[in-house]
């Protein structure tokens, strides 16, 4: 009977030992008090956000945040997923690489279940390393620079260059041939951002003329102007930081050197944000793609009201609807991967999604084990009056650079 | 007028963008003796008041601005009487650590008090038209910009020539010693300097602001280009001061416009070591001669 008891006590204690060792994502829910991944307990799934709650991109980098935290905030109202509650540590970052990397080492330690969200290029850049290495998801970041043969990295909007390709063709089509001339904010994708735009204008019937190349965080933009402006455009493109974009923008209107037709740009462009920082003879001649709807549209209806609910202090804005549907995308996959959660579970109910409509203010949702980019499509925008107008959607095709 | 000519005119008047912040450095050079690397900063945060008043506050944009003035002008002072005067004899390297330190802290201030939402856009004060000025269009902003700086430059030319404060302040920049042997306030006098470096510091900003966008590093990249400028011009010459800023400004724009903005950083650099190679003292200044 003691042998027996010794016995059985042992095998208990190894159980026990067994699934504390295996708690970084093969333990059951059962044998762990729930905590089936890093981050992940019984009752909660901690995930971790690095954005720039300071600094010149704040503005709308806070309104991302505070729209994906009006949508946990509503999931946490409503008994959470599968019944943890979405724990989200926010750190600043001031749109530096150094605080990111700061921050993301924070999460890895402390450990976050995922990263999700934050805004923009430079941030992301810098983390993306880190994350992979620790195989922490990254999921839905503001921005659209390509991180290749990485497993755990998923982005939301179309890449930069494929944006690129394609506002210039529907800009084409649109308001009829003519000349292009860009400004790019220096990044590790922009010579394949150029040799894209070149390549678009020219298979559209366009003439490119030249570009220039820019650090991000120029104040001075006259220089580049007056050389666009020698170039005598229809159309000017704009790719690189808000900030920057409104500083070049409001030094073509200064200097007089609109573009004959329209000034083109990514997603940063279609933005209440940058529209209200220019003077408004500029504002009238944008055309941008958007990765979600405006706040007017029907299809932003669930989002404006879940913020309106949980976050009323806050702004609705393009960038607030981004953050709430990515979020809305973040809680259908948790809530697909199941109660048995991990990091690869999570991963590979991502890549397994098709076509889903999981947030409505965004285009349909495709992602697979080759492809970590889920929108395909973006709205097209244009302003007038200092509004901005949704003008239907365009495909976003992937180009081969 | 080609590229180069309007790339030269427009250089001229970000170069008196320059050449009022590098007055004011200068103008605090000669009062105390210390470079003063928070005067970017100092710019920015009276920027920062203005843009409170008028767009939060709802205080029409004159009154705001006359209420920045006064507002960063008691800045200056507070700097100096709380950051600069106590121990004020720790020797030139302890008072620059200490304006670094003022401009950390300054960027600090402005990131926690009003960081979210940056950038701002600054209510338009001026129509965002353009006048030709040789040929080439030039916008209505860079003119003003050029106005206010000779304006700003004859104010002061004025002050150090016919006041008698201005000529106590020329005696502490050239003989502080003297000057206070012969009963001159030092402390009250580089007070006074401080105060109007706080002036011109508003005056920087809010010529700036309108292209820039308000954030807290706005004047980051001017700074290092109008502090450039000071060392080009003679760190002791506030009429180098201008001469300088214009030079970084047309250097810097044409270059840009022929061979791009990386070349232009060289090009700048590479003329202020050429400079200080040639002329130590800068191109303007002179150098302090001690009786032995």
């Amino acid at each position: 009977m003691k042998r027996s008891f010794w016995l059985l006590s042992t095998a208990v204690a190894a159980v026990f030992v067994v699934a504390a060792c295996g708690g970084s994502g093969t333990a059951t829910s059962s044998g762990n008090g729930g905590a089936t991944a890093p981050g992940v307990t019984s009752d909660t799934i901690q995930i971790g956000t690095t954005s720039a709650l300071t600094g010149n991109v704040s503005g709308p980098a806070t309104l991302t945040t505070n729209g994906a935290q009006a949508v946990f905030d509503k999931v946490n109202a409503t008994g959470g997923i599968h019944g943890r509650k979405l724990k989200v540590n926010v750190l600043d970052d001031g749109y530096t690489a150094p605080k990111a990397v700061a921050n993301a080492r924070t999460f890895v330690d402390q450990p976050v279940f995922a990263v999700f969200g934050g805004y923009g290029t430079v941030p992301a850049q810098s983390i993306v390393p880190i994350l992979e290495q620790a195989k922490v998801p990254y999921l839905f970041p503001y921005q659209g620079n390509p991180y290749p043969d990485t497993k755990y990295v998923f982005l939301m909007m179309p890449l930069y260059r494929n944006q690129t390709a394609a506002v210039i063709k529907e800009a084409i089509q649109k308001y009829g041939k003519g000349s292009v001339y860009a400004l790019v904010g220096k990044t590790a994708d922009t010579p394949q951002t150029v040799q894209v735009a070149q390549q678009a204008t020219t298979d559209a019937g366009g003439k490119w003329l030249g570009y220039d190349e820019v650090n991000q965080g120029t104040t001075d933009y006259t220089p580049y102007v007056l050389r666009m402006k020698q170039a005598h455009p229809d159309f000017v493109l704009v790719s690189t930081t808000p900030t920057d974009c409104a500083r070049y923008v409001t030094a073509m209107v200064a200097q007089g050197a609109l573009p004959a037709k329209r000034i083109l740009g990514l997603q940063t462009l279609a933005t209440e944000s940058f529209i209200n920082a220019v003077p408004s003879e500029a504002s009238d001649v944008l055309f941008a793609p958007g990765p979600n709807a405006a706040p007017s549209n029907k299809l932003a209806a669930d989002c404006v009201a879940t913020v309106h609910k949980y976050s009323p202090n806050t702004q609705v804005t393009m960038e607030t609807l981004w953050g709430c549907g990515t979020a809305q995308v973040l809680v259908y996959a948790l809530e697909k991967a199941g109660t048995n959660l991990t990091r690869d579970g999570l991963v590979k109910t991502l890549e397994g999604m098709h076509q889903i409509d999981a947030a409505p203010v965004l285009t349909p949702i495709s992602f697979s084990a080759s492809n970590h980019v889920g929108e395909s499509s973006m709205y097209q925008f244009t302003s007038s009056g200092k509004q901005l107008a949704s003008a239907g959607t365009m495909p976003i095709p992937d180009v081969k650079t | 007028m080609g590229l180069v000519g309007a790339a030269a005119i427009s250089g001229v008047a970000v170069g008196f963008v320059y050449g009022m912040l590098a007055f004011s450095i200068v103008l605090l050079f000669k009062a105390s003796g210390i470079p003063n690397f928070a005067q970017g900063n100092i710019a920015t945060f009276g920027t920062f008041i203005v843009y409170l008043l008028a767009a939060r506050t709802g205080l029409p944009l004159p009154v705001a601005i006359a209420l920045g003035f006064l507002g960063t002008a008691a800045l200056g002072v507070v700097i100096y009487l709380g950051g600069i005067l106590p121990r004020g004899e720790a020797g030139t390297l302890n008072l620059a650590i200490r304006t670094l330190a003022i401009y950390l802290l300054l960027f600090a201030v402005m990131n926690l008090f009003w960081g979210v939402g940056q950038p701002f856009a600054f209510p338009r004060f001026l129509p965002a038209a353009s006048v030709p000025v040789a040929g080439v269009s030039v916008s209505l902003l860079s003119v003003v910009t050029v106005a206010v700086a000779l304006v700003l430059g004859g104010a002061f030319w004025l002050l150090y020539n016919r006041t008698a404060t201005g000529l106590l302040l020329r005696g502490i920049a050239d003989r502080p010693e003297v000057a206070r042997l012969l009963g001159a306030n030092t402390a009250r006098l580089s007070a006074m300097a401080w105060l109007l470096a706080g002036l011109v510091a508003v005056v920087v900003g809010l010529l700036t602001v309108p292209t820039a966008l308000l954030s807290s590093d706005m004047m980051d990249s001017f700074f290092l280009y109008a502090f450039t400028a000071a060392l080009l011009g003679g760190m002791t010459s506030l009429p180098g001061a201008f001469v300088g800023g214009v030079a970084v400004g047309v250097v810097s724009n044409v270059v840009t416009v022929l061979r791009g903005q990386e070349i232009s950083i060289l090009a700048i650099f590479a003329l202020l070591i050429a400079i200080l190679l040639v002329r130590p003292d800068g191109l303007f200044g002179h150098g302090v001669v001690e009786r032995l």
